[in-house]
Order: structure tokens, then sequence, then C-alpha cells
């Protein structure tokens, strides 16, 4: 059976004026993940979002929240989404606990024992009863997200979610939809510029630049993108200059540097090259000493570049 | 799943409004401004009071009757001698400022008919009131005044005192039938039965129709229904309280960056939207009830709960007793509706521009200058601002007849009235419900 997806959209356009910012959007996220929804500045994550939770008419396309369209079922569809888009802004004249109790209302919660269950989560007990306004940046986007997941949405949309919070909150920020999405099988979406935060935190994540899908991608296939073919394996070996002699590779392919060389060996081959490469080196006399693959590139070259090759010039649209 | 009902969204408004400062100071402003207004006039009624007090006790008629003396001595006068010898005779008996020898003092002050001077004179020495009145009753052509002597002569009162409603009423009666003797109206006709109604009957009220300046603070002691009628006058506080926070309702959640998180919730913008406006006009009319039942505490408090008095009314030839809350309710309502009017200006105004500082300052504008702006313009024959909605929302003035466009009614200014408000709610409606966040 397929799995039904939490938030689907479909051929989504936007235009501002005459024009176009969002060229037809297509992605799916699912139950049990954390999705990362990746983009430079101006690219259309937040207005992907904006249209996806109703602040921005729907012009074309469709967007289904559970299976329900967001054009003719907005509630039902809404009943179903916690979010925070841009700034957490909160009624600063009242304390956290106030505008909490504004949004338990409006979805019809009673039991006042769920806010202190979101509010736990994001490890504001002390500081709820206070006005929002002593609150500062990172304490107003915990309380947005105590909002956003107090009546346990079945997608969960947070736009720059990790803003103004230190590295800690971050991390706690990080395990809480990480326990969202893996043991209550909700659906996370995050959105953001930096590519080295969706790594730690997302299982996919889906590419926007310049109004339009690059693609989406599991984390694993985004790690192991590298430059071509050629896979750079480092070996730390007793005389790396006779070691090169009887590896049995051209010499593009090899790098001496002191006490290790540096390999290139074709990707497609699996570990099979390197267990060869090891027998080629003891039976020649050479010491090995360890072999580990070289970093490929950072996640945030790949990003730049998928972002860039698409549309040429990363300039803001 | 289970829908949020209407009035959730309305408890929620409402919790926003409650917790902000600026409501509660507002507040406590508008309970106090309830108790100032009577007490306002209880000072002034005092301080009148005390004053006339001294002034019948040892100053008596003196005062005016000394001023007449010396008037005459100015001025080349017939018969200047013998008033003066009168005058000075009630110096020495120091009558009374409301005694009917001052009346007959200011008959013959200006008269040039020596017979009559001479035969007042006699009655004012001998104490003769029937005799004066009926010689004054005699020889008067205004029929007002023979009606009032003849009634003061039937009814044997010989003082003027004018904190006495029946004297009160009889001026009334008097002034109205000297008007009518040159002309029928409507108008006179109303004043001169309510006025004889009141005499029969020894009760009613009148206020109300007047305005505050019409108000005899000099009377003595003005009543619980004297300052109670004008209550409803005070109901523009309630509309500027409305005002501004129609005019933030809206426009404070895009200010604050509020929107989006009450946007987010799985309810319709047009529920949130109309949620508002109910909050606004509830509160409203809330604050208004709140008045009416309230200043009957504080205006009872300094002027006595002297509650049973009926209004009465004239129409279709007779005169018509009504419970005097009735006609204050009554009248409320119609003041009312200038408020909703503004208010939903100011609302529409909030939603449209986003900004409550010129929500608030235009629709305060047009409360104030509004109604001035097109009453100049119907002075000026202008007869299109007719048309106007603030030509058509005092309704109070308009039902009593009182606006400057001829056969202005209130049904025509009620259309008006729906006309608009249809446009405002409609503006505020398009611009939120499609509006991108």
């Amino acid at each position: 059976m397929e799995r039904q997806a939490v938030l689907s959209v479909k051929g989504l356009k936007k235009s501002m004026g005459r024009k176009e910012i969002l060229h037809g959007i297509d992605m799916e996220c699912f139950g049990g993940e954390v999705f990362g929804f990746l983009g430079p500045n101006g690219a259309g994550k937040t207005t992907t979002i904006k249209i996806a939770v109703g602040l921005l008419s729907l012009e074309t396309g469709e967007v289904k929240i559970c299976g329900h369209d967001i054009a003719k079922d907005f509630e039902e569809a809404m009943a179903c989404v916690g979010g925070i888009v841009e700034n957490p802004e909160m009624y600063k004249y009242m304390t956290g606990r106030d505008n909490l109790k504004q949004y338990a209302r409006m979805r019809g919660i009673t039991d006042p024992s769920v806010i202190d269950e979101a509010v736990a989560a994001v490890k504001l007990t002390n500081r709820i009863d206070e006005k929002v306004s002593k609150y500062s940046l990172g304490m107003r986007q915990r309380l947005g997200v105590a909002q956003a997941l107090m009546h346990k949405p079945r997608l969960l949309i947070l736009d720059e979610p990790t803003n103004g919070l230190d590295p800690q909150g971050i991390k706690e920020l990080r395990d809480i939809l990480k326990h969202l999405a893996h043991e209550n099988g909700a659906c996370v979406v995050v959105s953001s510029h930096l590519m080295s935060e969706m790594e730690l935190m997302c299982d996919r994540i889906g590419i926007i630049a310049k109004g339009s899908m690059i693609g989406t991608y599991s984390m694993n296939e985004i790690k192991n993108r590298s430059a071509g073919d050629l896979e750079e394996h480092i070996l730390e070996v007793s005389d790396p200059v006779a070691a090169a002699a009887v590896c049995g590779l051209s010499p593009d392919r090899v790098t001496i540097g002191e006490g290790v060389l540096t390999v290139r060996l074709e990707k497609d081959g699996g570990k099979a090259p390197v267990a060869r490469l090891n027998r080629t080196l003891i039976e020649n006399g050479i010491d090995l000493y360890s072999v580990r693959p070289k970093e490929t590139q950072s996640l945030e070259d790949v990003f730049i570049e998928l972002t860039e090759e698409e549309k040429g010039d990363g300039q803001i649209e | 799943m289970n829908k949020t009902s209407f009035f959730t969204l309305v408890k929620n408004e409402y919790i926003k409004i409650a917790k902000k400062r600026s409501t509660k100071i507002i507040m406590v402003l508008f309970v106090l401004m309830l108790i100032a207004m009577p007490g306002f006039f209880k000072v002034i009624n005092l301080m009148e009071m005390s004053e006339n007090e001294q002034y019948s006790m040892s100053v008596s008629g003196s005062d005016q009757l000394t001023y007449m003396i010396s008037d005459l001595d100015s001025e080349d006068v017939s018969y200047a001698e013998l008033k003066k010898e009168l005058f000075k005779y009630l110096i020495d008996e120091d009558v009374s400022w409301q005694d009917w020898r001052l009346n007959a003092a200011q008959d013959i002050y200006e008269s040039d008919d020596k017979q009559k001077i001479l035969t007042v004179s006699i009655f004012c020495r001998t104490g003769d009131w029937r005799g004066y009145y009926r010689y004054a009753a005699d020889h008067t052509d205004m029929e007002g005044l023979k009606w009032g002597y003849e009634y003061m002569l039937a009814h044997e009162i010989t003082v003027m005192d004018y904190s006495d409603p029946t004297i009160r009423a009889l001026e009334s009666v008097v002034q109205a039938k000297n008007s009518l003797q040159f002309g029928e109206d409507e108008k006179d006709k109303a004043e001169e039965q309510i006025g004889l109604y009141q005499l029969e009957n020894g009760t009613g009220n009148t206020r109300g129709k007047e305005s505050l300046y019409a108000l005899d603070l000099s009377s003595g002691s003005l009543g619980f229904w004297d300052i109670y009628m004008l209550t409803p006058k005070l109901i523009m506080a309630a509309g500027i309280v409305m005002i501004i926070v129609a005019g933030g309702i809206v426009a404070s959640e895009f200010g604050q960056g509020t929107i989006k998180f009450l946007l987010i919730n799985p309810v319709k913008r047009w529920k949130i939207l109309m949620a508002k406006y109910f909050t606004v006009l509830s509160m409203g009319l809330g604050m208004a009830v709140f008045m009416e039942l309230f200043t009957v505490l504080s205006v009872g408090a300094m002027f006595g709960f002297d509650l049973d008095v009926p209004y009465l009314t004239y129409s279709g030839g007779a005169v018509h007793e009504l419970n005097s809350f009735v006609f204050v309710t009554r009248a409320y309502l119609l003041s009312f509706v200038q408020l909703v009017v503004t208010a939903t200006l100011a609302f529409c105004l909030s939603s449209l521009v986003r900004s409550s500082a010129l929500a608030i300052g235009v629709s305060l504008g047009t409360l104030f200058i509004g109604s001035n702006a097109s009453a100049i313009l119907g002075q000026l024959g202008v007869d299109w601002a007719r048309f106007l909605v603030f030509s058509n929302t005092d309704l109070l003035t308009i039902s009593q007849g009182g606006s400057v466009f001829p056969e202005h009614t209130l049904f025509f200014a009620l259309c008006v009235i729906a006309a608009h408000m249809t446009v405002f709610i409609l503006t505020a409606y398009d611009a939120f419900t499609r509006r991108s966040v």
C-alpha cells in the first residue's frame, strides 16, 4: 500500500504583480520524517509555506494536507497543521500561557495539561507565566514551537525555527522534532537556508532555487554526491613513493604526500578496489597502517552547486 | 472535527482587549466620567442654591427695585415719581423677589398709563393680589398672560417660585398660548397641552428635548430627571472607546505580527473578521447599557431617586404618558446608531489600511466633524448632502424633526445608513479575506 503524503504540493505557481515567483512547485512530505525545505534567500521557501498554510492565496496548483484540499476544506486541512511562519510574534502584553490559551481555544483544546505538556517539551515551564515582552528571541521561538505542537498536529511546519536559538536550544529543538517525527509519526517540515543545520536534523531534503524545485534527496544521496565517478582514499603507508610505483594506477590518480598516499578509485567498484590495493601493497612489502575515505564535498558545497548549476549566478531574484 | 465556535473567537477577542493596560485605564476613566457628570451639576446647583438663599433672605427683591429706581432717574420717563414712590415703599416692605408685588412693579415700570400706575400701586399697598390679577387679566392683549393671571387667581398662587414645577409648567403654558395667538404651530400646541397636563396631574417630565443650556441651573433644585435625561448625550464617550477598539482590532494584529498565528488556525478568515466586528458592537452595546444603568445610581445618589415620573408626549391631539425610562432607552438606541456607523467605519479602515492610528484618527474626526459638516452643507442648501451618511446619523434630532434638510424622515435616514454600512462591511470583508499576510 502506498503511503499517503501528509503534505502534498502539486504544480504550485504564484505571481506577485506581473512577476511569477513560483514556477510550479511539486513536493510530497510523509509522516515519520523530518523534511528539510532548503533554498537560498528569496528562493520561494516562505512563499510556498505561506500558501500551504493559507496565509497567501492559492492561485494555480493544488495543496493537500492529510488528504484535505486547502482550497476546499480549509478548516479540516488546517486542523492538521501546526506552524511558525517567519518570526514568532506573540501578544507581548500577555503572558506566555495566556498566549497559548488563545490558540488552545481556537483549536478546541479544553484540557489545560496539554498546554503544560507543550511548555515542558520546549523547556519554558518556569518562565511561562511571564509577559512575552520580557522574553528573549530564543524564548519567543520556543513559545512559538510550543504553540505549533500543542495540538499534536500531523503536519508541523517550521519556517527557519533555529533563528535566535542558542546551540543548546538548537540541539533541544532538533531532538524534539526528531522525536515527533520518528516516535509520534508526525510529518515535520523545516525550512532553512543552512545546509549544515539540515544535515543534522533531516531525513530528506527538498531543494528550491529561483522559484523552482531542484529535487528531493534523501540525506544519504546528498552525502554520497561528489564531483565524479572516483572516490578519494587516503592511505597511510610506510613508503608512499614505492607504494605509488606498485599500485598500478595511472599517475594522475595518485598523489604522494608525507607518509600518506592519496588515490582516486572507481566508485562503482564498491569496496573491492581498496581490498585489491591493500593486497598489492602487502605483497610488495609495504606496510599499510590505515585507509580512510577522504571526505567528499561538504554538504554546503553540494547545496551551492545544486542551486547554482540550475540557474547560473546565485543572484537573489 | 469539532469546529471552533464563533463565541470562542469572540471570547478570545475580549480577552485580548481586556488584557491590555490601556483598556483598563480607559474603562476607569469611563466610569469616573459617569460619576463626574452628575457631580458637576450637583456642585453648580449647590453653588447657585446658596446664592439664591442669600438673595431671597437678605437682599430680597430690593436689588432689582433699587436698580429700577436708578434707571428711572437717569431717563426722562413719564410718571417717574409715582413709580419711584411705589418702588421705595416695596423696598421698605422688604418684599421677596418671588413676591407677586415685584411682578406688579415690573408691570408698571414700563407703563405710561397713569390710571394703571395708580391702580396697581393701590393693589400693592393694600396687599390685594386678587384685585391686581383681576385687573391685569382684564387689561392685557396677550391671551397667554390673561389665562395665566386667571389661573393664578383660581389657584391662589402669590409666590413665583421657579423651582416649583407647577410655576415652570404655568410659565411654559403662558408662553405657548402667547405664541399661539399669532398663529397655529404644532410645537407650541404640544407645549401648551403638555403644560396643561402637568398642571392638572401635578406630574410629568419634559426634559430631554432641550439642550444642556436650557437647564435652568438657577432654578434652585434640579431633580433626578433633569440630569438623567442628559445622560444619553454622554454615549459619545462610549463611542470614542468603540472607535479605539474598532480601529485597532484588525490593524494591531498586523502591527504586532500576530496575524500569522491567528490565521494559521483552522478557522476561516471571514469568521475571524466577523468575530472581531461582533466584539466591537457587543462591547459598545454593553457600555451603553452599563451607562444607562450606572447613571441611575450616580445621578440618583446625588439628586435623589425620584424615579416614578412619566414622560409626556403630545401627538394626535392628546397628551400621552410614557415611562421616562422607555424614553431614555429610546434616546440611547437612537444615539447608538451613530456610534455603530462610526465604529464600522473605523473597523473598515482598520482592515483596509492596517494602521490603527489612521483608522482611529479618521473615524474620530468624522464623528466630531461629520454631522457639523453636513449641517453646514444643509444650511447652504446643498440638497445632495442629505445622502451623506453623517447627515443621517443623528437619529435623535431627525426623529424630533430637527434636521436641517426638509422632510427628512427616520426611514430615509435608516436607508442611507444601511447603504453605507453595507459598503463599509463589504470593504472590510474583501480587504481582510483576500489579503496576503
